[in-house]
């Protein structure tokens, strides 16, 4: 019998590690930050719905305009976004922004409705792959890549293709960093370490050839009209010059960087999958490291930290929301945040704070001045 | 023991999976394949293990059948059972152990196969806890997802098909322990229930989960084969089982019973591995 109980615990168990090897599973929720237009504040909430809050004047509170897809409306029943990874571009009095199973959307900035494509309608069928990042923006046209490697280039004014983009730029692999625009060149990073520089207005390769490096690169920011970051999940951080795709630096970090930096006159911060925090002194080439990497204490980093006042904010996918003097380093303060989901959201840096957004579309306030971190109640977001 | 089940087993195998498909061209479905073989015959000890007590129960069934006939008192059929399966040298929970220890290893083939190919930038971000640190393994992530034109992330329905074929063909080779007409119907009828029940899993799960499952079930078969033989087809075990040693005569045997309790007889099952060549010369001089 001894035996029998024996056999059946560890039965148990097995049956416990299946379950745990079942639920293991991760389905698109994405991250795309909020975006703030006066006391507009743009959120992407769950499933990749994107909803318009009003923010109140001393910023602690937020009260929905609409929600799109709204489910009280018949249209957006069969809707199905599923996730959002990139921000919301804000133009034309219109919303553009892009789904990860739905494609792009142009909302009234308004109403909320779409202005293309019809209601109820995607453009997923016009688009191969997904879209695991966001838009850029240039000459009236909206760039956007695909998980396929697709490049699509469409009129902002009525989603079709522009001109010299009826058909997506083809690339060897996956596209899932946002494109960066610079002037009249669009950047673009793929997963298998390269960013190419394209001219917008002949599809022509602006470098002599694409720079190529040994990891994928799943994010791209520009710093400034002449440098782009170029974060790797190679565990380094190269800074290229955007005229010429020249290396300028090389930084090793201790693990996967996947995030956009925070940037303050000639200072970048970032952060890493180990839940390391590095400041760079950039105005050198190569960049030097301002101090010893700040920690989170093995959390992982992947949204954008914001700098406020000297002080560098951070929330990692405890999560914990840090506070790190950005003079020295020193780790100020560290705040959880209980039960709101995760951060993989870029913070936003406004009202002399930063806004969080967590997975389960709450929002929080922290506030350099005292290292607090407070819940701004958001109503009315149809979920 | 999840964060031990991860570090010891899921971990290892979500590596050799992108060592697999580094070395392999790039090709995570080709990583797959040759990753199900290898993990398939290290474990192959243990497969042999379970399969060979299973032959062993097999052989002795006739002598169960004798002992559920002859005596109606539980206690007593239960002393007489223990007595049978000692003198035959048969432990019943002999096939549990080696199947407790795989039922691990597959859950995280399992796993690891699900995680190495994410299906989303979520899934990617979570590979990082899982992939060492050595610059070979990270350049390749993320690891390519089309293999013979199938989209691995997502399910195929010629893979559910190959699912349900080969779940079914190794249900097939696989032997029946009970000789009871009764149990063997509803084997029978598992035999059909388990492929469309796994073909109708298959429907939901990424591709490259039901390519695993094609090609474990494809080794599994193989296994059958070398250690049970095929009838059908007149194949021959390979793995020759040595017969459990012959019990003395019960305190009755029935007539018709001590014919199946004869030696030669267990040394014969009567389904699945087939008689060798020098028990059919023993038959026919008798």
């Amino acid at each position: 019998m001894t035996r029998l109980r024996l056999a059946g615990a560890a039965l148990l168990a097995a049956a416990a590690l299946l379950a745990s090897a079942c639920v293991s599973v991760t389905n698109p929720e994405g991250w795309a930050p909020p975006v703030l237009d006066g006391t507009a504040l743009y959120l992407t909430t769950d499933h990749g719905h994107i909803s318009r809050t009003a923010l109140a004047a001393d910023g602690r509170s937020a009260t929905a305009a609409w929600t799109f897809p709204d489910k009280e409306i018949k249209a957006d029943d069969k809707l199905r976004p599923n996730a959002a990874y990139g921000p919301p571009i804000l133009a034309d009095g219109r919303v553009y922004y892009a789904t990860y199973e739905a494609g792009v959307f142009a909302l009234n900035a308004e109403t909320g409705r779409p202005e293309w494509p019809e209601e109820g309608k995607t453009t997923a069928s016009a688009i191969k792959g997904n879209i695991a990042g966001g838009l850029a923006y240039a000459n009236g046209i909206l760039f956007f890549g695909t998980t396929e490697g697709r490049l699509y280039g469409w009129y902002a004014a009525n989603g079709a293709p522009a001109q010299g983009w009826e058909t997506p730029l083809q690339f060897d692999s996956g596209i899932w960093a946002t494109p960066v625009a610079i002037g009249g060149t669009l950047y673009v990073a793929t997963m298998n370490g390269e960013l190419h520089a394209i001219r917008i207005s002949d599809r022509s390769p602006a470098w002599p050839q694409p720079l190529k490096i040994s990891g994928a690169i799943p994010d791209l920011v520009a710093l400034d009209d002449a440098r782009l970051f170029v974060p790797s999940i190679n565990r380094h951080v190269y800074i290229v010059e955007a005229a010429t795709g020249r290396v300028l630096t090389d930084f090793r970090a201790k693990d996967w960087v996947w995030t956009a930096p925070a940037l303050d006159g000639n200072r970048l911060f970032f952060g890493d999958f180990g839940g390391h925090i590095y400041g760079l002194d950039i105005s050198t080439s190569p960049a030097t490291e301002l101090w010893s990497p700040a920690s989170t204490e093995g959390h992982r980093v992947k949204a954008a930290p914001v700098i406020v006042d000297d002080v560098l904010v951070v929330a990692d996918r405890g999560p914990v929301v840090t506070f790190i003097d950005a003079r020295s380093g020193e780790v100020l303060n560290r705040v959880p945040i209980d039960g709101a989901g995760t951060v993989r959201a870029n913070l936003l840096a406004a009202n002399g704070g930063a806004y969080i957004l967590t997975t389960k579309a709450r929002l929080f306030f922290a506030n350099p001045a005292n290292r607090s971190v407070i819940e701004v109640p958001v109503s009315g977001v149809k979920r | 023991m999840g964060e031990l089940f991860t570090i010891a087993l899921l971990n290892p195998m979500v590596n050799l999976l992108v060592l697999l498909n580094n070395v392999l061209f790039g090709s995570f479905g080709l990583a797959i394949i040759a990753f199900t073989i290898l993990v398939r015959v290290v474990t192959f000890p243990l497969t042999y293990r379970q399969l060979h007590v299973t032959r062993q129960m097999q052989a002795i069934q006739p002598r169960v059948q004798e002992i559920n006939k002859k005596y109606s008192d539980p206690k007593r059929r239960q002393e007489e059972m223990m007595k049978l399966y000692r003198e035959a040298g048969v432990n019943p929970l002999g096939c549990l152990g080696p199947m407790l220890i795989q039922f691990p290893i597959l859950i995280a083939l399992y796993s690891a196969v699900r995680i190495a190919l994410p299906n989303s930038p979520e899934a990617l971000e979570k590979l990082s806890s899982h992939v060492y640190d050595w610059a070979y393994l990270q350049h390749a992530l993320p690891v390519k997802e089309f293999f013979l034109g199938m989209d691995l992330r997502h399910p195929n329905l010629l893979m559910v098909v190959l699912v349900g074929i080969t779940t079914y063909a190794q249900s097939k080779t696989t032997v029946t322990v009970s000789t009871d007409e009764r149990v063997r119907q509803q084997q029978a009828m598992m035999n059909v229930m388990l492929p469309l029940m796994f073909a109708f899993f298959a429907l939901q799960f990424p591709s490259g989960v039901s390519l695993y499952w094609v090609v474990n079930s494809i080794v599994g078969i193989g296994f059958n084969i070398l250690i049970y033989g095929f009838k059908p087809l007149g194949i021959e075990p390979f793995f020759k089982v040595r017969a459990p040693a012959p019990a003395p005569a019960a305190a009755e045997p029935a007539p018709a019973a001590a014919a199946v309790s004869s030696a030669p007889e267990l040394r014969t099952p009567t389904h699945g591995p087939g008689r060798s060549k020098r028990q059919n010369r023993r038959r026919r001089s008798q």
